[in-house]
C-alpha cells in the first residue's frame, strides 16, 4: 500500500525565506527558518535535521531544538557540547541504534562528527578537519575523507558515507 | 563505509576515477555520488549525480545502474500514471534518494519532481511535484502532484510511510501526508 503518491501536501518545517530570525530552540518548527539538507528519525518519532550550519531535533509536537551548531568551536575541536560547536557545510545525518547522531561536514572541512545522545558532546569520528582527500582504506584515526555528503547507518555497526 | 567493530573505513564502491563503469565494487567508477539509501536487504542505492543516474551496490558488492540513461528530461514522468520504467528514464538533475520498504524515491532538482520507484517492478510513479513550470507555488493542503517546487533537493521516507521533502530555495520541509491514518502505511 502506497499512500503518498499525490496525497495531500503540507508544510512541515520552515516558514520560507522571509528573512525572519532563526528560532530554532524551543519554538514551533513551522516558525523556524531552517535550511534542511537531510533528515533521519528515531523510533520515538523525533526527527533529526541537518542543515549547513545547524543540527536540529524536532519532537513529535512540532517543537524544534538545536542539537549542535551556532557556537564558535569548529571541527578542529573535540569534546564540546553541541551548542558551542560551529558547523560549516553540514549535510548528512544518521542515527545508530544507541541513539548516537552522526553528521557530515562537506567541502573544505570533510569530517564525520558524532553527538552523544546523553551529553550532546560532539567529537570527530573520522576525517582530518580541513584535509579533503580520500586517503584510502585504513583506520578511522588516520583516514581523511573527500567530500562527505549523505550518511546512512546500517545495523549493527556500519555507517555508510557517500563521498 | 565505517566499520565500527574494527574502527576502520573501507571503500565499498568506486575506483577513484570519475566514470560510470559497473562491476565489482572497487572496480566500478562513480561520478559525483550525492545521496545514498540502504534497503532492508542491504542493497545500497545511490544517486550518481555527475551522469544523472540511479545506481546500486548490491549486498554482494556489485555496482549496477538502475536508471538514468543519460542526463535529460523525461516528459512522460510528468504524467502521474505514466508507469515509466526507471531503467529507461532520463533524469535531468537527480539529487537525493530515500526509501522505505519496497519503494525508493528520487528527488530531482531541475524537474522539481519526487518520483517513486517500486523496487520489484522498476516502475516509476510521480509522487509529488507538477514539474518544471513557473510560477513556484507554495500552498498547503493541496495534492502533492500540484506543487511546483523551487529546488527540490532532498527527501526522507519516515517510519510512518510518509515522505518529507526538502526545498532548499524556500528553506522549507514539506510532508506528503497520508490521506487516512488507518490504512497500513508501508508496503
Amino acid at each position: 500500500m502506497i499512500v503518498s503518491d499525490g496525497a495531500i501536501i503540507d508544510t512541515y518545517v520552515g516558514m520560507s525565506n522571509t528573512g525572519c530570525a532563526n528560532r530554532m530552540n524551543g519554538g514551533p518548527a513551522l516558525n523556524s527558518q531552517v535550511n534542511v539538507r537531510t533528515i533521519t528519525q528515531d523510533t520515538s518519532g523525533n526527527y533529526y535535521m541537518m542543515g549547513p550550519n545547524y543540527l536540529t531535533k524536532m519532537v513529535s509536537n512540532g517543537t524544534i531544538y538545536t542539537i549542535a551548531g551556532g557556537g564558535s568551536y569548529n571541527a578542529f575541536y573535540n569534546g564540546f557540547v553541541g551548542t558551542y560547536v560551529n558547523i560549516a557545510y553540514g549535510h548528512g545525518v544518521a542515527l545508530d541504534t544507541a541513539g548516537t547522531i552522526y553528521y557530515s561536514e562537506r567541502s573544505g572541512y570533510c569530517v564525520i562528527r558524532s553527538v552523544n545522545p546523553s551529553t550532546l558532546v560532539v567529537n570527530t569520528v573520522v576525517g582530518n578537519y580541513g584535509t579533503c582527500n580520500n586517503n584510502g582504506d585504513q583506520s578511522l584515526f588516520l583516514a581523511t575523507l573527500g567530500d562527505p555528503w549523505t550518511l546512512q547507518y546500517h545495523p549493527p555497526n556500519q555507517l555508510l558515507i557517500c563521498q | 563505509m565505517i566499520e565500527f567493530a574494527s574502527s576502520t573505513i573501507r571503500t565499498i564502491a568506486g575506483n577513484g576515477a570519475c566514470n560510470v563503469a559497473d562491476g565489482a565494487g572497487t572496480l566500478a567508477s562513480l561520478y559525483y555520488p550525492s545521496s545514498i539509501w540502504v534497503s532492508s536487504s542491504a542493497d545500497v542505492y545511490f544517486i550518481d549525480a555527475g551522469y544523472c543516474k540511479v545506481r546500486k551496490v548490491s549486498s554482494s558488492g556489485i555496482v549496477s545502474t538502475i536508471g538514468g540513461t543519460s542526463c535529460g528530461y523525461t516528459p512522460a514522468t510528468v504524467t502521474p500514471s505514466s508507469g515509466v520504467a526507471v531503467s529507461s528514464a532520463y533524469f535531468w538533475r537527480p539529487q537525493a534518494i530515500c526509501g522505505r520498504g519496497n519503494n525508493f524515491y528520487i528527488a530531482t532538482q531541475t524537474e522539481q519532481l519526487l518520483l517513486r520507484v517500486n523496487i520489484p517492478s522498476g516502475i516509476m510513479t510521480r509522487s509529488a511535484g507538477f514539474g518544471f513550470t513557473l510560477p513556484y507555488s507554495r500552498t498547503d493542503g493541496i495534492a502533492a502532484t500540484s506543487i511546483t517546487f523551487n529546488n527540490l533537493d532532498g527527501c526522507y521516507a519516515n517510519l510512518q510511510g510518509d515522505v518529507m521533502m526538502m526545498e532548499s530555495n524556500n528553506a522549507v520541509v514539506w510532508k506528503i501526508v497520508s490521506p487516512t491514518s488507518t490504512q497500513p502505511l508501508l508496503v
